[in-house]
């Protein structure tokens, strides 16, 4: 976990060490500082505040460039997840410039978890969303989001599907290519919906209400506007193919929408990460 | 479009009246475009004819539109440098080319275009064209030669016209014709004679017109009128067709007059073919791609041998429709007709004072720029007000495609301004903001985010035009901080076509955003902290409140703050109630329903939320437990670990229902048997007891008022079981 000094800091801590308590068993805390200014003794000081935590921890203070520094020692810990804060939206120089947590999601070789409203008190995640686009790493995100349902105790997983319209699927001037267009919508609805169930055949699913979404939209904003909209606590999407760079944000895309504005907790999960989280 | 013929006597009836207006409407048209009669008439019947085979609107009438007399004469006067038939012959090399233009935007799908432009913009372009036509056709009316161009100098030249008639240099005759011919089409259609309402007003002034040029020759005390004051018509029809020229074509104004007419025929064939389908009794979508394409084919060919523009438009159309037409073959019928009179009655035909069809020009010309025009923006609000009047004088002192961008600027400009935060929603402009979902089967959710004005409603268009309109919609707005009217004046399109189809569309969390003035589809925008004052009820208020008094229910729509009611419900655990409003209320307050604001935590406080629920108080204390189907039940960390409460005597009841709680003694018996059987009889809700009430809600968002009706009826009859 990334922690520096921020009106979150206490929240994000003890957000953290209750992720720990549900989904692994030891947390590091990392603090890197750029060597000029000393903030260690009162995040030391906020932190002795909360009183001792639940789980084995230990906090390693660093000095160097943030990302950089949390990425190496991730590698050298060999973490399973990255936890790190993160502000809802981004102002327009944050969002071409890149903030931390940017910088982390494009680097990242382990899963990544960013918090955006973390809570003194604990916080149920009863609703998450997962995207459950055709590809291949999507198998391996659904079955880790099932893991860790299943230790937070949700109630509700939603699997959306973004479809990008095409010519068939958006064109809807009159009434007859209206019709057409909703043949065409309904048709791969059915064969996404199929698949999806497919996939999770072999899932063992308790206590977990599982409900498929396909929606036909941009891909990559779609998926955080209902997230959004249906007051999910938690998102978790695919690791990106590429690495993002500069040019994604200037022609935003999939991810990028997201993390410009996150809709909620998310959770982006390392596909060849060794298997994580319980 | 060529259906298979049906109706074709209303049709043909209908086609006949609508002739009727279109004579005399053609000829001052192309008269006041600084071209020939015959160029009205022929860019009518190309018109009618390849509108009816290539078009897709059915009750859509296609000839010389208003919009396009103030470039066309501009065309004449730039191109021909004076020589007004080189002009005339080189316009018609730019109307061909614009009708190409026409063609590739039907082509390349630019039928949503008119969706592009605020409302306020070009209703103000369209009241300056008005006034641009008006000011020159008064001198004319007057028997007179204008002399000034631009519509405020010829405004002001009309003390100097009034003077020359004062000395006698005008003919009496024609200003005579021309103002009595004025007076009676304002006249005339308000007359309750049978004859008046049959045959348009128009041709009623044509034909006084040709009446008395008949007679005056005859009656030597009559003002006489000299043959230059009547409109003149080839002799042969052969004489009748020019040809295009297209020597200009190295000239930068040729490109800039076709692309303009383009674009402004474009625009006035949509809003006129949009607010037709408005009006459509049958409420069919049109393809407006398809009539694009005709239209331009059918320009094309009108230029060719000599014709105006062919634009659809919106005063012929509804004629049409008001007689009875029910299909394109009206249109058809109309051009036809036109080509008759033509044919039988040209020697008739060539007695039109230009006086009398100045006057039907000025006519049409008050009507765009009425003051009423001015009085029904002004219901939309100041600021709309201000946009349509910025875009009017722009128009007039430049020109309508400067007058329109610079009204689209402004609009913008002043959307940004009053919501301050101008970078965020400049940069949400340009990005996806909306999302459909299939909530359950033909039930579609459409929720919008941020902001929704003119500029991206083509995004939400899109989705909305793909929705079947047989299904149910709700159009979510809760994420939205400004919703603009022109979005608003479109949505208000689809619910006609939604209801018409037997479908419905409902809007939900405009409650929220305040319109700025009392027409309900005004701009919406969040209060600021000077308005505080109680806003404007929304459509779904209204709704709630008739619900409520036809029930005999209290409603208060105003903002309260939760007197713990709701405070102690374990939903309510982890998160902050700000206000509850829209409470529907039984007069012996046994239960409340409203609509709940409420934050999912405390600390960013971004994530307000919405919903509607109901309270009922419970008279007697009795334990907590949540009952739901399985979906929300674990919401609530301390009941995770309890087995589900499983009623022996109701198998049904057991297996549909999920039931919770710590104390199951009290809870058994707290479920009789007649509420086990209500419950069973009914919609599932989420129901919450906290000891000393319930809370009840469906799904975590405002309710749609057909929602509500249905809500508050389970929660009547469940008091009513309770309290048994």
């Amino acid at each position: 976990m990334g922690i520096g000094l921020s009106p979150s800091l206490i929240a994000n801590v003890k957000e953290a060490a209750r992720l720990c308590e549900l989904l692994g068993e030891e947390i590091s805390f990392v603090h890197v500082s750029d060597g000029k200014s000393d903030l260690r003794k009162a995040i030391e000081k906020q932190v002795a505040e909360i009183g001792p935590l639940s789980v084995p921890h230990q906090f390693l203070w660093k000095e160097g460039d943030v990302a950089t520094v949390i990425l190496e020692v991730c590698k050298e810990q060999n973490a399973d997840l990255l936890l790190a804060g993160a502000l809802p939206r981004e102002g327009l120089l944050r969002y071409y410039m890149g903030s931390i947590a940017r910088q982390l999601v494009r680097k990242s070789n382990c899963s990544i978890l960013l918090l955006t409203q973390p809570l003194r008190f604990p916080k149920s995640y009863r609703h998450i969303v997962v995207n459950g686009a055709d590809h291949p790493k999507t198998e391996s995100t659904i079955t880790k989001t099932l893991a860790v349902s299943e230790a937070l105790n949700t109630n509700i997983l939603n699997i959306v599907e973004e479809i990008a319209p095409n010519k068939n699927t958006s064109r809807a001037a009159d009434d007859e290519e209206a019709a057409r267009c909703n043949r065409w919508r309904h048709i791969i609805e059915e064969r996404e919906q199929h698949r999806i169930k497919l996939s999770l055949k072999n899932k063992k699913v308790s206590n977990l209400s599982i409900e498929t979404k396909i929606i036909f939209g941009k891909p990559g904003y779609s998926i955080g506007h209902y997230t959004q909209s249906s007051g999910a606590e938690l998102l978790v999407l695919n690791s990106p193919d590429t690495k993002l760079g500069f040019m994604d944000r200037v022609f935003t895309h999939d991810l990028e929408y997201i993390l410009s504005e996150l809709p909620s907790d998310l959770l982006i999960v390392h596909s060849s990460a060794t298997s994580s989280n319980s | 479009m060529i259906t298979k013929p049906k109706n074709i006597p209303q049709n043909l009836q209908s086609g006949l009246v609508v002739s009727l207006v279109a004579l005399p409407l053609s000829f001052g048209l192309a008269l006041a475009s600084g071209v020939p009669p015959m160029a009205g008439i022929i860019a009518t019947v190309a018109g009618a004819i390849f509108f009816f085979i290539l078009g897709s609107s059915r009750l859509i009438i296609a000839g010389p539109g208003n919009g396009l007399v103030v470039l066309s004469l501009y065309g004449v006067g730039v191109l021909g440098n004076g020589d007004s038939f080189l002009g005339y012959q080189l316009l018609l090399g730019a109307i061909f080319t614009s009708g190409l233009f026409i063609l590739l935007m039907g082509i390349f799908r630019f039928g949503v275009l008119s969706e592009l432009f605020p409302a306020a913009a070009i209703r103000g372009m369209l009241a300056a064209i008005g006034l641009i036509i008006l000011s020159r056709q008064i001198h004319i009316l007057l028997g007179l030669e204008p002399l000034a161009s631009g519509a405020f100098q010829l405004l002001a030249e009309l003390p100097h016209s009034l003077n020359l008639i004062w000395e006698g240099q005008s003919e009496a005759a024609a200003y005579g014709l021309g103002i009595t011919s004025l007076i009676l089409l304002f006249v005339l259609p308000k007359v309750n004679f049978w004859a008046f309402q049959k045959i348009p007003a128009p041709m009623w002034v044509l034909a006084i017109g040709i009446a008395y040029t008949y007679l005056a020759p005859s009656f030597p005390l009559w003002p006489q009128l000299s043959a230059d004051k009547l409109i003149s018509l080839p002799s042969e029809i052969k004489e009748a067709f020019v040809f295009p020229s297209f020597d200009a074509w190295t000239n930068g104004s040729f490109w800039s007059i076709s692309l303009s007419l383009a674009f402004i025929a474009a625009v006035e064939s949509l809003l006129s073919i949009k607010a037709i389908t408005k009006l459509d009794p049958e409420q069919k979508r049109s393809n407006s791609n398809k009539d694009l394409r005709a239209l331009g084919l059918a320009t094309m060919a009108s230029s060719i041998i000599g014709g105006l523009n062919v634009v659809a438009v919106i005063a012929r159309s509804s004629v049409n429709l008001n007689n009875g037409a029910s299909n394109a073959y009206s249109n058809l019928f109309h051009g036809l007709f036109l080509a008759l009179f033509l044919a039988l009655f040209s020697t008739q035909l060539e007695h039109i004072p230009l006086a009398v069809l100045a006057a039907i020009l000025v006519h049409t010309g008050y009507k765009l720029t009425a003051p009423s025009q001015f009085r029904a923006m002004a219901e939309f609000g100041r600021d709309e007000l201000i946009l349509f009047v910025f875009t009017y004088l722009i128009t007039l002192s430049s020109n309508l495609i400067i007058g329109i961008l610079s009204g689209m600027l402004l609009t913008l400009v002043y959307q940004l301004l009053s919501l301050g935060k101008g970078t965020y929603f400049i940069r949400s402009i340009f990005r996806p903001n909306v999302l459909l979902f299939e909530e359950q089967n033909h039930k579609f959710h459409l929720s919008v985010k941020t902001m929704s004005n003119f500029l991206n409603f083509l995004r939400l268009k899109k989705q909305l035009d793909t929705i079947d309109p047989h299904s149910e919609l709700i159009l979510d707005f809760s994420l939205a901080h400004y919703v603009d009217h022109s979005v608003l004046e479109h949505i208000q399109q689809y619910r006609i076509r939604f209801e018409a189809a037997g479908g419905s569309l409902e809007l939900i969390g405009l409650d929220d955003l305040y319109p700025s003035s009392s027409h309900p589809l005004s701009n919406r925008k969040p209060r600021g902290k000077k308005g505080q004052a109680k806003g404007k009820l929304s459509r779904r208020q209204k709704f709630l409140r008739l619900f409520a008094a036809e029930h005999n229910y209290h409603f208060a729509p105003h903002e309260v703050e939760d007197h713990g009611r709701f405070k102690d419900f374990d939903y309510f655990n982890t998160k902050f109630i700000h206000l509850l409003r829209n409470r529907i209320q039984c007069r012996d307050q046994s239960w409340l329903w409203c609509d709940i604001h409420f934050e999912d935590n405390d600390f960013y406080g971004n994530a307000l939320r919405h919903a509607s629920m109901a309270y009922i108080p419970l008279k007697n204390k009795t334990a907590a437990f949540v009952l739901d189907k399985e979906r929300l039940l674990d919401r609530v960390s301390h009941l995770a670990g309890f087995r589900d409460i499983d009623f022996d005597l109701h198998p049904d009841f057991s297996q549909r229902f999920k039931l919770k709680g710590d104390k199951e003694k009290a809870i058994r018996g707290f479920f009789s048997n007649a509420l086990i059987s209500f419950l069973e009889s009914h919609k599932q809700y989420h129901i919450e007891c906290n000891g000393r009430g319930l809370l009840i809600f469906d799904k975590e968002r405002v309710a749609t008022v057909s929602e509500t009706k249905q809500m508050v009826n389970f929660v009547e009859q469940l008091t009513e079981v309770l309290n048994k």
